[in-house]
């Protein structure tokens, strides 16, 4: 089946632009007014809430109460790791690498057990069960602070929260911050909240890393643009999971851009999974370009692999290319691609401005998303305030409504709604100006494969 | 603002950003509302809770970069919801006002000789409507459908070709012969 042709079908169902937006603000407020307290980005209040901190450990011998043995047979850890679709962990608890704890917190009547661990290749897993928790759904919400609270922790965190017939199942899946990965670990973990339930759940996990086989690599690609560089540094082969740690050199123009591995092959052609690709410790600009050292996450690489085949590619990006609306006609261009857009008329009403524009020096072989989508996501914006992050309101619009004129074409006509809640106060053709997203035109780049020996 | 860094700003309780975000995926949003419930008050109800549970569950988001991904997830959730508890019955009847025809239509009297996509996607099992609507307007891969419904990528590929297979029967006829000379394609 043809998508182009799907989504020109589903594209036809009118979108009622002012409802939709009025649901949307709905929405929000609806969900502000449910949440205030756990969204705020800083937090002052300290909740003074007695709790029961009650560790239970299994030690088999061992002296120190922190440590804790792996089990012979994880059943129940086994299940949480595919509730959460972790292969990883799954692999892992198979082969009994996963430590088991029983560290239980309770504070207002609402019981947490964290219950299994693992850190293998800069990842860490910290699975628990919640009791005494009232549902509405098959998720449930919790706030969490990691370690100090900064940053750098929830960058790479992932959250779950699932309800499963055997209980309320919750996964962090933290990506070790930093580029260093320390033997050991102790991780601070403080829940706030479990739904409506505020509270003070205090966790300090000592984590260790699973053993694991570092290589250097001394190995790059370049785009044929030489937009980009990656110079791949080392490869750390953990149990269940292995890091590939490299820099990506971006250039000026591409300060935005992400270079992301696509998919990694074994020497014999299948899949590894890519875990996360393009985790940053920061990008600085060293002379004419972009320096960032990055790191991408993947499964388990088969035992007898001799090699593995990494497909790079890269996302180009780049801001809003802007147009006064003082002509009745011009020609918009991407500063990065050979997209263009040229305007072919403007019709100005009290309520509407209807732009028809043609795209032109589009790759549509390559490009699958919606062309409708690009015109729905332009603006008018007052032609002072170009480049400002958040245009003050009642000086732009965001948005507009497209018809289709002809698909071959790619002739199209927006409609921007200039009056209304979200309209412009004094709209007027000589102080605003047309933007477009022409980020969205820029293909995807794949950089030629590369092959790292194994053995 | 690139969608990442805008979804990152939203996770620290930037609202601003949250509101950007679920703009510039609105019509998609509405759109994929449509197809399950078929009418526009509906289908702003549908995208109302997603908006709403969508801001309280983003700390849950497990990778920036699937947010829109996890923004539909949620959406088909509840207009399977809205769906399952009755609170509308669905109309076999496309109410959407791209018909050309004032007439009304409904199942009984509509032949399959012009009988559209839109009708024709209603009548699917749900599942199979839903692996139809990610592969071919949200673009997703087996692989990401198969994590998002929660089933193995086996099930989401003999899903995808039952539904294009009911689909193809479907429309038969119709005018619609993209979809029967591409459909068997892929």
């Amino acid at each position: 089946m043809d998508k182009q042709q799907f989504n020109d079908e589903i594209n036809k169902i009118e979108v009622p632009q002012p409802d939709l937006h009025m649901a949307i603000k709905k929405g929000i407020s609806k969900a502000q007014k449910e949440k205030p307290a756990i969204r705020k980005i800083k937090r002052f209040s300290i909740p003074l809430i007695a709790s029961s901190l009650v560790i239970v450990f299994f030690g088999s011998g061992f002296v120190s109460p922190q440590m804790s043995r792996v089990f012979a047979d994880v059943p129940i850890i086994g299940k949480m790791y595919s509730s959460f679709n972790d292969s990883v962990g799954q692999n892992l608890a198979a082969s009994k690498l996963v430590t088991e704890l029983n560290d239980r917190a309770v504070s207002n009547g609402v019981g947490v057990t964290v219950n299994g661990v693992y850190y293998d290749s800069g990842r860490i897993s910290v699975t628990f069960k919640v009791d005494h928790l009232s549902l509405q759904s098959n998720d449930f919400l919790y706030d969490v602070k990691i370690a100090d609270g900064s940053d750098k922790w929830n960058r790479g965190a992932q959250y779950g929260g699932r309800v499963t017939p055997d209980g309320c199942f919750g996964q962090i899946l933290i990506d070790y911050p930093d580029k260093s990965l320390p033997e050991h670990v102790t991780l601070p973990l403080t829940f706030t909240a479990f739904n409506d339930v505020k509270g003070k759940w205090k966790f300090d996990i000592p984590i260790r890393q699973l053993d694991n086989k570092k290589i250097h690599i001394v190995q790059s690609v370049q785009s044929d643009d030489k937009e980009l560089k990656m110079n791949f540094e080392s490869l750390t082969i953990g149990k269940g999971s292995a890091t590939l740690d490299y820099k990506a050199i971006y250039s000026l123009v591409g300060k935005d851009d992400m270079a992301r591995i696509d998919k990694v092959t074994d020497d014999k052609g299948h899949k590894i999974d890519v875990l996360s690709s393009g985790t940053e410790f920061g990008r600085k600009r060293v002379g004419n370009s972009i320096e960032s050292e990055e790191r991408s996450i993947i499964g388990k690489i088969p035992e007898n692999a001799k090699y593995m085949k990494i497909y790079p590619h890269i996302q180009y990006s780049e801001s809003f290319v802007s147009h006064p609306l003082e002509k009745n006609s011009f020609e918009m261009k991407s500063k990065r691609g050979d997209a263009t857009l040229k305007v072919d008329q403007i019709q100005q009403s009290k309520r509407n401005l209807i732009v028809k524009y043609t795209l032109d020096h589009v790759d549509t072989k390559h490009l699958t998303f919606d062309f409708q989508n690009f015109g729905e996501i332009m603006k008018l914006t007052d032609s002072a305030e170009i480049g400002k992050d958040r245009p003050t309101i009642g000086h732009f619009v965001k948005g507009s409504t497209i018809k289709v004129l002809d698909s071959d074409k790619l002739q199209f006509q927006a409609s921007f709604k200039l009056d209304g809640e979200f309209g412009i106060y004094n709209f007027s053709l000589e102080h605003y100006s047309l933007e477009a997203p022409f980020s969205m035109l820029l293909p995807e780049k794949t950089l030629p494969p590369l092959t790292i020996y194994l053995k | 603002m690139d969608e990442i860094k805008l979804v990152k700003k939203a996770r620290k309780g930037d609202d601003a950003a949250f509101e950007e975000l679920i703009y510039l995926h609105q019509n998609q949003l509405y759109r994929t509302a449509y197809i399950y419930v078929q009418n526009k008050e509906d289908a702003l109800d549908v995208v109302q809770e997603t908006v709403y549970k969508a801001y309280l569950s983003l700390d849950q988001l497990k990778n920036p970069q699937y947010f829109k991904t996890w923004l539909i997830r949620i959406l088909i959730h509840n207009a399977n919801e809205l769906l399952r508890t009755g609170k509308k019955l669905i109309k076999i009847k496309d109410e959407s006002k791209y018909e050309t025809s004032d007439e009304p239509t409904n199942k009984t009297n509509q032949t399959e000789q012009n009988i559209d996509l839109m009708a024709a996607i209603q009548q699917l099992d749900n599942s199979y409507q839903t692996v139809i609507i990610l592969y071919y307007y949200h673009d997703l891969s087996v692989h990401q459908i198969a994590c998002h419904m929660n089933v193995p990528e086996g099930t989401v590929k003999t899903y995808l070709h039952r539904a294009r297979k009911s689909l193809k029967k479907l429309l038969e006829g119709s005018e619609q012969g993209w979809i029967n000379n591409s459909l068997m394609m892929r």
